[in-house]
């Protein structure tokens, strides 16, 4: 069995005889690769080289695709079965492995808005108004989480709003006023704030905090005489507070880095903010009272019950919405003249109809294997039309398979196809670079200094261009004649190129605007040859690094945090489970959930 | 599983990114001053844009003071104000780029650190140090607002695959603490008026429930500080300095709401101040009915740039705040200015033309946005006539705080007492670090005024911030970042 090799540093001359781009000289050329949409990928192989597949960052430029001679450790599925059990090579005591750290995190703004809705049955969505969250890799990630003064006066606004408008709306009020106090240090108020305030801060109070609360009420109560506005006030201190705004999960001792099993209710909001982006439910912390939620098979059926409640797709929007690039399309800039069909209903569609096929995988239990494969799409009239396929009902999606064979499995998905080219036309660069690094976790190094710039002078995909001009291809072909450029451009751009019969808003055609016909074909460093984007599909559904990959994003958004050097192991063991038990997205965040990371915690100096 | 979920909660947040315009008058009175602080200048604001310029139409004609000098085709609407001005030409921040971090991408790069004057971490939202205008905030930022942080982006603009932290803040107090700006000139508007007449209680009628707000805040914020204070005992160092962070927040917030309505005592004006009608959200998904990124209806840039340098003056002139940042733009903002009209600039003119046609129909495809724009070459028109908009609101900036009143009866206008920082931390098309655009406007006495100061020998960066902190806010500082030494050359 081969190992998960763990980078410490990718930064540095590549085996490919690329310079070492830390190398001084003049200051480089802008738009290396194409307008800054590769380079994105870049810090995580400069700060932590993540390989998480032997295929280590180095060898990024060799471009292995579907070289299976040195695959990363068993997690294509069958015949191996990892590390299971083998819990024993992790620093920590009582064969847990290192279960890393994060630090407390601040819900972002989709978490708030989801929490308050839920914990207050509120529809405002007060983060709507808070400055825009700054989000980095995915934007759970807690500590790039801060906090600032305009930032937190925006909290303690919406506290304020929120509690006016439960106050003013009976079915928001029944949720927290069980009771009705009336008198300073009334009882009821008491009660109030324990049982809601459990809610609020995702676990029961201590006294000395049910004490603290009663202290808000009481002044207010001084002031105002009126008891139901008092609890106004202590419960929108408490939505107001650290323990609410950030999810705090506690050491018995915070500087000892012997691991520790996550409190229930710390587990309990773990699973919730993964499913959901939001707090528990009533069940989750009736299991977390019961402490039943720390029982692996509780926490198996847990898995399975969150999943069944798709709350509003959060899970899917946030996790392939971020992993996969397609909330980008939002901002996505097209260039009208040329691709004048691009319209607002279209952009929604090929979202959606992300959205629902990376939905599929994770409902119907379909295997990761078929990703590049899969023949089904969801399509409305709109995206039907876009996609010549036969008319669809309008504004309903359907689910569709289609066997023209032009266009299948993720490599056909038009969100993907758009969101990685260019406005006025493809970008096999980024295409190919793109796949690398998001579902390969294989990002070729950066480019080197002074490379020309191709972006100006190639052409758009359609209008009037002057017949005679240079394709794409021609263009990059000559850009990969010098060495320095091959190196790397061999390694992504013939898997762009073997996607050029889809446009740069992913409509499919058989030859460029200028009249040259579009040639599929390609061969990759390895000299694996294929025909095109079906037979390219089919060389990716074999690439071992897809599901690694796969396993170390999921983990990553599990978490919360980046993947650290000491996760070799955790991630070892839960990606050889996982392809011992079958690789669909529902195993896989099973097999998060059931890893010591995921589980226990431990504190640092 | 449901189809309709995604598409109906989208339109959700759709509907709420429109802001409500409700037409609003307050007559507010500026607040006492505060406690003069120790600094030769009053007030500091640093104004940014992105890119650079077009290098063509850029440098002055001449050098030294006075009529020895003249301004560019770029800096024609300076006219006015030059006497406030000192233009620096051959400032450079190549330390960033030999600092051996990968400089690719560039634009997070050649943002905030280009006022920290350190080299930030790759990845993280790591900056190495607090910003220029944090260090002098902390000089002599006592007043409602310790500093203000805006901008005109309203783009999810693209952040070079760095948080994005580091393409859309120029102000962080710490090294890991990047201050998010406000867009939304509704929003500075209500927090300014908040201050001076908390729940826009001038009436007198109004004041028992403003005060029993107030009060009910301060009860909250002191339960929250207590909160946060018992728990902190519980964490380790890191989520202790995580939690410090909240906590100043907190304590930030409780100061100013302390502040809040206090009596204005020994001022004399009045002044009316009107609610923007137009509000300007962050993160607004491109418009309904256009792909291309054309602006949400309501909104307008110019109006939006001109809204802001209104509450530039408003936030000078009521004492609120003595530190502004303000970004014209995303450091890799893809902008599509096509409100403008195009400039023709030609070689060695010091004037430019307008031609009656929009930005847009002169440019092709990607290079419309105004980062595609900046990579069009140093003498290209598109780029030129953003970058003359940029000086335009500078110089609509410097004609507001040169008519607005020292509220001291001093009879000095607040831009004399105010030093304002406008550049870009590239030099243009190519992205370079050496000849940055930098301009000093302030109302003389320290810094040279009506002077071109065409460096023979490249100036550091560092060393012109350095500069600015000791001589004009008396910050006791010997270093800042990879700084050398002051520049005496830039004073009288």
């Amino acid at each position: 069995m081969t190992t998960i090799q763990i980078v410490a540093n990718g930064t540095g001359t590549t085996d490919g005889g690329v310079p070492d781009v830390r190398a001084k000289g003049p200051p480089r050329s802008p738009q290396l690769w194409e307008l800054g949409l590769v380079a994105r990928y870049l810090p995580d192989v400069a700060r932590y080289g993540i390989a998480v597949g032997a295929l280590a960052f180095a060898s990024a430029c060799t471009g292995k695709i579907g070289d299976t001679a040195t695959p990363p450790h068993g997690a294509t599925g069958g015949g191996n079965t990892g590390t299971g059990g083998g819990n024993t090579t992790g620093t920590g005591g009582g064969g847990v492995v290192d279960p890393g750290r994060v630090g407390i995190h601040r819900l972002n703004n989709t978490e708030y808005n989801n929490t308050v809705r839920d914990l207050l049955g509120t529809a405002l969505q007060p983060a709507a108004t808070f400055l825009a969250e700054e989000g980095f890799s995915f934007d759970n990630t807690a500590n790039a989480l801060g906090m600032t003064p305009p930032q937190y006066e925006g909290y303690l606004k919406a506290a304020n709003n929120l509690m006016v408008e439960s106050l003013g709306n009976p079915a928001q009020r029944a949720r927290f006023m069980s009771c009705t106090p009336a008198a300073a240090a009334d009882p009821c108020a008491r009660q109030i704030i324990g049982t809601f305030g459990m809610k609020i801060y995702r676990r029961p109070l201590e006294a000395a905090e049910v004490d603290r609360a009663m202290k808000v009420y009481d002044a207010d109560f001084a002031r105002a005489k009126n008891g139901s506005e008092a609890i106004g006030q202590a419960l929108r201190a408490m939505l107001s507070a650290a323990n609410f705004l950030y999810r705090i999960e506690y050491d018995p001792d915070p500087t000892s880095r012997t691991p520790h099993p996550l409190s229930s209710y710390e587990l309990a909001s773990r699973l919730s903010y993964l499913h959901w982006s939001s707090m528990p439910d009533a069940a989750l912390f009736d299991s977390a009272k019961s402490g039943l939620l720390l029982e692996p098979a509780t926490l198996e059926a847990t898995v399975d019950r969150l999943l069944a409640d798709i709350k509003e797709g959060a899970f899917v929007e946030s996790f392939a919405g971020q992993w996969l690039d397609i909330r980008n399309l939002y901002t996505h800039s097209i260039t009208p003249q040329i691709f004048p069909t691009y319209t607002t209903a279209l952009s929604d569609a090929m979202m959606t109809e992300s959205y629902m096929w990376f939905q599929e995988f994770l409902s119907k239990d379909r295997p990761l294997t078929d990703w590049f494969t899969a023949d089904f799409n969801y399509v409305n009239d709109v995206l039907a039309q876009h996609y010549g396929f036969p008319a669809a009902k309008a504004g309903q999606f359907t689910r569709v398979e289609v066997t023209t064979d032009q266009r299948r499995g993720f490599l056909g998905l038009s969100s993907f196809l758009t969101l990685t080219s260019v406005p006025s036309r493809t970008s096999p660069t980024t295409r190919g670079a793109w796949l690398l690094s998001e579902l390969l976790c294989s990002p070729p190094p950066p480019p080197p200094p002074n490379v020309p710039d191709l972006n100006a002078s190639a052409e758009p995909d359609a209008g009037s261009q002057p017949s005679g001009t240079e394709n794409v291809r021609v263009r990059l072909e000559k850009h990969r004649a010098a060495p320095a450029c091959a190196a790397c451009h061999n390694s992504f751009d013939p898997i762009g190129l073997g996607l050029e019969r889809f446009d740069g808003i992913g409509r499919y055609r058989e030859a460029y605007g200028n009249g040259d016909p579009i040639v599929p074909t390609g061969e990759l460093p390895d000299k694996t040859t294929f025909a095109g984007a079906l037979d390219l599909g089919a060389l990716l559904a074999k690439d071992p690094r897809f599901s690694v990959c796969a396993a170390s994003k999921m983990f990553t958004y599990a978490m919360g945090r980046e993947i650290e050097n000491y996760d070799a192991v955790v991630m070892q063991n839960l990606t050889g489970k996982w392809a011992a038990r079958g690789l669909t997205l529902k195993n896989l965040i099973k097999e998060v959930v059931l890893s010591d990371a995921f589980r226990f915690r431990r504190g640092e100096p | 599983m449901n189809s309709k979920t995604w598409l109906s909660r989208r339109n959700v947040l759709r509907g709420l990114g429109v802001g409500l315009a409700l037409p609003w008058l307050e007559s507010v009175s500026p607040p006492p001053a505060y406690a003069q602080a120790a600094s030769p200048i009053k007030r500091y604001l640093l104004m940014y844009f992105p890119c650079g310029v077009a290098r063509a139409y850029w440098p002055p004609k001449g050098a030294g003071a006075g009529s020895a000098w003249s301004l560019s085709a770029l800096l024609e609407p300076l006219a006015p104000y030059k006497k406030y001005l000192q233009v620096l030409s051959n400032v450079g921040q190549e330390e960033l780029y030999n600092a051996g971090v990968n400089p690719n991408p560039s634009h997070s790069l050649y943002c905030a650190p280009s006022f920290s004057c350190t080299v930030p971490d790759v990845k993280l939202p790591i900056l190495g140090g607090p910003t220029v205008d944090q260090i002098i905030a902390q000089k002599i930022g006592a007043a409602p607002f310790k500093s203000l942080q805006i901008g005109c982006s309203t783009m999810n603009s693209s952040s070079d695959g760095r948080h994005s932290s580091m393409t859309r803040s120029i102000s962080w107090s710490a090294t890991d603490v990047p201050l998010y700006k406000e867009v939304n000139p509704q929003k500075v508007f209500d927090s300014l008026v908040a201050q001076l007449a908390p729940g826009g209680a001038t009436d007198p009628a109004n004041q028992a429930l403003a005060q029993l707000r107030k009060d009910r805040d301060l009860s909250v914020l002191d339960y929250v500080a207590q909160e946060a204070t018992s728990l902190s005992t519980k964490l380790n160092a890191s989520d202790s300095r995580r939690l410090e962070q909240f906590l100043t927040s907190v304590r930030d917030i409780e100061e100013r709401t302390k502040l809040q309505g206090t009596s204005i005592p020994g001022s004399g004006s009045t002044k009316t101040y009107t609610r923007p009608t137009m509000s300007a959200t962050y993160n607004e998904r491109r418009s309904s009915d256009a792909i291309n990124p054309t602006d949400p209806v309501g909104y307008n840039r110019n109006e939006h740039a001109e809204l802001m340098n209104d509450l530039i003056t408003m936030a000078f002139e009521t004492n609120l705040t003595r530190v502004i940042s303000h970004m014209l733009d995303d450091a890799r903002s893809d902008y599509h200015y096509r409100f403008l009209k195009q400039r023709s600039f030609t070689a060695n003119s010091v004037t430019s033309t307008e031609i009656d046609a929009p930005l847009d129909t002169l440019l092709q495809g990607s290079l419309l946005g105004y980062h595609g724009l900046s990579h069009d070459g140093d003498n290209n028109n598109g780029f030129a006539t953003v970058n003359y908009w940029f000086v335009q609101k500078f110089a609509s900036l410097l004609d507001r705080l040169s008519k607005a009143v020292e509220p001291d009866g001093s009879g000095k206008s607040v831009l004399d007492n105010t030093f304002i920082l406008f550049m870009s931390g590239m030099q243009g098309s190519s992205h370079q670090l050496t000849k940055l655009p930098v301009i000093f406007a302030s109302g003389g006495g320290i810094f040279k005024a009506d002077y071109h100061n065409n460096f023979p020998a490249q100036v550091r960066l560092a060393d012109m911030h350095l500069t600015i902190l000791q001589a004009g806010f008396g910050v006791q500082m010997a270093k800042l970042g990879y700084s050398g030494a002051t520049v005496p050359d830039l004073l009288v």
